[in-house]
């Protein structure tokens, strides 16, 4: 006797309508810049989300000083994709002994790149205490859950 | 036959359970920053988004006194040109704690102006030592804004364009010295079903 589809197209439903379900993949891609002993700033890239990284990539990181003598940080992100992608990022500013400057005040930014589109980004600290700078990626939230 | 329909039975009624379980009616504390849209209307993100990219361009570019002082500034409500109801003294409110917390301004209070007048009334009468009328510093530059929409509508989608217009104003000359736009797109496409 032939095995009735019924239950391998139960398991798609079911496993489609989980999908939209889901939490978000929340990690991310987190790059650190801080001066070293010489005051030269230097880079570390922590990548916890490595489809996010092959995706999206860092670059041109640049830091200086506006007009106001705020601590400015400039950077590329650049898409790896043929396709559009959305992602967010988030500006986190430390002081001298790297401790976060007012943790909840910067909010997520939505940013979406074309296909091997590379656009700017561009944060500004939030007080001259700023003298160090972490920028979080994550992937944009695309789950259908709250959406009717 | 009947063998496999006795098997699916369970089967059917465990994914039922699973559904029922993941997708319940759940009540959380969620993230204050979060951007996760839940409609076209100009939702906390945008409001956040908003205040942040008008400041870090405000801080950024924005003319400041030759001679280093910190400028007074005041700062009028936003005019809301949408077709929502927003609560746009919260955008300011957003605006100018930013701007305030940089070191790099101080502001005027015109919201507060009544309570104020009534505490300064109060000291002339009561208080050994009242602040006298006529000391208050005078605003040098005025914030001025705009927040605007344009909606459309076609079958199943709904695109909504939003655009904060921020404008620094001179107040001695009159002339605008600094001024920055944030557009926001919101996109909606409704379920067939």
């Amino acid at each position: 006797m032939k095995p009735t589809p019924v239950p391998l197209l139960a398991l798609a439903a079911a496993a489609a309508i989980l999908a939209g379900c889901a939490a978000p993949n929340t990690t991310g891609v987190t790059a650190t810049v801080a001066p070293d002993e010489y005051g030269v700033y230097q880079q570390y890239l922590q990548a916890d989300n490595t489809r996010l990284a092959r995706q999206v990539l860092l670059g041109n990181v640049r830091t200086d000083q506006t007009a106001n003598g705020l601590l400015r940080a400039r950077l590329t992100l650049t898409s790896a994709r043929n396709k559009s992608v959305q992602v967010q990022y988030k500006f986190v500013w430390c002081d001298a002994n790297g401790i976060e400057i007012d943790p909840d005040a910067e909010p997520w930014h939505v940013l979406t790149l074309e296909g091997r589109e590379t656009r700017p980004v561009i944060g500004v600290a939030p007080s001259a205490a700023a003298e160090s700078f972490r920028i979080r990626i994550r992937e944009a939230d695309r789950s259908k859950k709250y959406i009717h | 036959m009947k063998s496999a329909n006795l098997l699916l039975l369970p089967a059917a009624a465990l994914a039922a359970a699973l559904l029922l379980a993941g997708c319940a009616t759940t009540i959380d504390y969620g993230d204050p920053t979060s951007t996760k849209p839940l409609s076209t209307d100009f939702g906390s993100s945008d409001l956040q988004q908003t205040a942040t990219a008008m400041v870090d361009s405000m801080l950024a570019t924005a003319p400041l006194p030759a001679d280093g002082h910190r400028p007074v500034l005041i700062i009028d409500p936003v005019k809301n040109k949408t077709m929502q109801h927003i609560d746009t003294e919260s955008i300011t409110d957003s605006i100018r704690t930013r701007l305030i917390r940089s070191g790099r301004f101080t502001f005027q209070d015109r919201t507060t102006e009544a309570s104020l007048q009534q505490e300064l009334a109060y000291q002339q009468q009561a208080a050994a030592n009242p602040v006298q009328f006529g000391q208050q510093v005078a605003a040098e530059y005025m914030l001025t804004a705009n927040l605007s929409e344009i909606e459309q509508k076609f079958g199943r989608v709904t695109d909504v364009y939003y655009k904060f217009t921020l404008n620094l104003r001179n107040l001695r000359t009159g002339t605008i010295d600094w001024a920055d736009e944030k557009e926001i797109r919101k996109t909606k496409v409704r379920s067939i079903f």
